[in-house]
């Protein structure tokens, strides 16, 4: 097996010789070598006319698509209670049950996730700004994290200042720029959109009880024996601004459970 | 000052872009990688271009 991480030239050429045949991982990480040669700092060395170049690069790849997310129905009430049923857990499901039960189209949480849509058989909430999202989890108590690549961290971290973050090993801390912030080292990959409702409906922890197959679920133990993992407080997707944060660049989460003793 | 803006402006667009691409599901992980090397280049030329320089 290559490992593509080892630099640039090695992902190309892993990317030209190998791509057909690497599993999806390594697809996944010959891909994120690549892009993440795209960081802020190593954009802005760029001279203008590549810069321009990539623009107009990135912009042919958008245009099949309008660079406009598709319209998506809203959620009726009787799909978000059968999806609430499925998931059987969501964040102060009392009250989203109270909130049904009246007829209401809840909000979930309320500060934070302001509508419900349905795209391509998975739910996704709508959330507000990345801000907001940040402030409605320390205002519930919890501290912020953040769970994807290096580059999404740079975008990320700049409006969510997050207290701590799940970074692959690869990645140097130093261009983290995290001296206050945990950081954790997984090489799991972060959860994608189409693992979020799994990760919705069964990573809710009680009291540090890591889940069964916590491995597909995205939720693990760390050194000191917490377990974290992604949360029922805030699993959002921001859509408003063509910056589609879809899971795994924004991860607001809380942190659960205590150490196990 | 000027350029400094429209240097953040064109950084951001292209950020942007990016994560428009990785999160397409219309695009396979074989097509985002085409597009990668594609743009992987660009940055490569651009740099040898500034060392000949």
């Amino acid at each position: 097996m290559i490992n593509p991480l080892i630099d640039t030239k090695a992902a190309v050429e892993a990317a030209r010789k190998f791509t057909n045949i690497l599993p999806q991982e390594g697809k996944a990480a010959v891909l994120d070598h690549l892009v993440s040669e795209m960081m802020p700092d190593a954009l802005k060395a760029l001279s203008p006319e590549a810069r321009r170049k990539l623009i107009a690069a990135l912009q042919d790849t958008e245009a099949p698509r309008d660079n406009s997310l598709p319209e998506t129905p809203a959620l009726t009430i009787e799909q978000i209670k059968k999806d609430l049923r499925a998931a059987d857990c969501l964040y102060d499901r009392q009250k989203i049950w109270k909130q049904l039960g009246a007829g209401q189209v809840p909000n979930i949480p309320d500060t934070v996730i302001q509508e419900a849509h349905e795209t391509g058989g998975r739910v996704i909430f709508r959330g507000s700004s990345i801000s907001e999202q940040a402030d409605a989890v320390r205002a519930a108590g919890h501290a912020v994290g953040f769970w994807g690549s290096a580059e999404q961290f740079h975008y990320t971290a700049r409006v969510s200042k997050p207290e701590w973050i799940v970074v692959p090993s690869h990645i140097d801390r130093e261009t983290l720029d995290s001296p206050k912030r945990e950081v954790i080292t997984s090489d799991k990959p972060a959860p994608t959109p189409e693992d979020w409702f799994s990760v919705i409906a069964y990573a809710r922890l009680d009291g540090g009880r890591q889940p069964k197959d916590c491995e597909n679920l995205y939720a693990f133990t760390t050194e000191d024996g917490v377990v974290v993992g992604s949360c029922d407080d805030l699993i959002s997707v921001s859509r408003n601004d063509r910056y589609v944060h879809d899971g795994f660049s924004l991860f607001g989460a809380a942190r659960f459970g205590r150490p196990r003793n | 000052m000027e350029n400094d803006t429209k240097t953040e402006d064109e950084v951001a667009e292209i950020l942007r872009a990016i994560e428009v691409l990785r999160a397409s599901p219309e695009l396979s992980i074989e097509e985002k990688i085409e597009i990668a090397k594609r743009l992987v280049s660009i940055v490569e030329e651009d740099k040898s271009q500034r060392e000949v320089q």
